[in-house]
């Protein structure tokens, strides 16, 4: 099976085991409103390009990823999600990722092995703290954040090594304070304008 | 590839309102003309069944009629409701689109091994698991119908028929990159 698609399945609270389906290029469950649980298999799936979950109010966690075909990740609108899923190993072929809507405090470090990411646009909710780390992957040109909390100023922050090809960064609502100003300033010779 | 000849076409229209029992002609009005005797059901390969929104009749079926259909490759199933689910699908089939589909689980043991689309938006279930995926057991069967239509409205059938040769034209591209494998 190339393609599954349970959309809209109101009362879906379960997606078991499908590594019966290892040929799964497409797998969309948007806006299943009961969903809680998902397989750990959805994520090895070795030839999965699209995955998408938007709207799955009820959901709160999502099994690791390693699908190294993944394309695609879409996780906005799951309202209840309160971490972003482990990346394990090297996933190159995600080059955007939209996070609007969700419950998400925390960007783990694994978010680093998404290695070509270029545009990263995140709506959070007040609660996500921004990890230094993502000013250092190295495909990223493009960053939207709003409502969302940048990096604790440290010593290590500042010492930082901006490494990111970013040319527009937009920081709406993100507590930027006068303190972190000057990093991000160094940071961003290549940058486009930052509004406040 | 499936490619569905003008005759297929009569064919797979009118078993479709055979196996309904005629209501998809008062469902769409579409009033069809076959001008031929019906061969069998084993020259259907695309069934699509697109019902109006507004339309809360019942189809009330077996559930097994799909089973005699061994070359039916594609099955589309928009807005319609229908008393249970299929309790059969030919192992032939590649696409399987059905939206809320009428059952709460999925057919697992039924389930075709060279299904490649599976869409089964707006359905039921309850949970998700394709334990019997690769079991099917396909008894197959031929049967032969015969019966006669009349032209009674050839404009809504010429509509009809540029619709389903559009939607073939738009499938086949998809169709084309199919194989077998699961």
């Amino acid at each position: 099976m190339r393609e599954l698609n349970l959309d809209k399945c109101q009362y879906l609270t379960r997606i078991h085991d499908i590594s019966n389906l290892p040929n799964l290029e497409i797998f969309s469950f948007k806006n299943c409103k009961n969903l809680i649980e998902i397989h750990k298999s959805v994520g090895f799936l070795k030839k999965l390009e699209i995955l998408n979950a938007e709207g799955c109010s009820k959901l709160m966690s999502f099994p690791p990823l390693k699908s190294i075909s993944l394309q695609e990740l879409r996780l906005s609108y799951c309202e209840s999600l309160k971490t972003f899923p482990e990346i394990l190993g090297e996933m190159k072929n995600i080059t955007r990722i939209r996070l609007f809507d969700t419950s998400i405090e925390k960007l783990s470090v694994s978010f680093q092995n998404l290695t070509g990411l270029l545009n990263l646009i995140i709506i959070g909710n007040g609660m996500l703290r921004l990890p230094s780390s993502i000013f250092r992957m190295p495909a990223l040109s493009k960053i939207n954040f709003e409502d969302c909390l940048l990096p604790k100023k440290n010593d290590k922050l500042s010492s930082m090594v901006f490494t990111s090809r970013a040319v527009d960064i937009e920081l709406i609502k993100c507590n930027l304070s006068d303190e972190f100003l000057p990093i991000l300033v160094m940071w961003s010779a290549n940058f486009r304008p930052i509004r406040k | 590839m499936v490619y569905l000849s003008s005759f297929h076409l009569h064919s797979a229209l009118f078993l479709t309102m055979f196996i309904f029992n005629l209501q998809f002609i008062t469902y769409t009005h579409v009033l069809i003309c076959v001008s031929f005797r019906f061969k069998g059901s084993t020259e259907i390969e695309i069934i699509y069944l697109e019902f109006p929104l507004c339309e809360e009749k019942v189809v009330d079926w077996k559930g097994d009629e799909l089973k005699k259909m061994q070359n039916l490759k594609t099955l589309i199933v928009k807005n319609g409701s229908f008393s249970k689910g299929p309790i059969h699908l030919p192992n032939s089939i590649r696409v399987l689109e059905w939206h809320k589909y009428p059952s709460p689980f999925v057919p697992s043991d039924i389930f075709p091994k060279k299904l490649s689309i599976c869409k089964l938006q707006q359905s039921d279930f309850t949970s998700f698991e394709l334990r019997g995926a690769m079991k099917v057991s396909v008894n197959l069967m031929i049967s032969f119908l015969s019966s006669y239509l009349i032209i009674i409205n050839s404009f809504s059938f010429a509509l009809y028929f540029a619709e389903v040769c559009e939607y073939e034209r738009v499938k086949s591209r998809q169709m084309s990159i199919f194989n077998t494998d699961t």
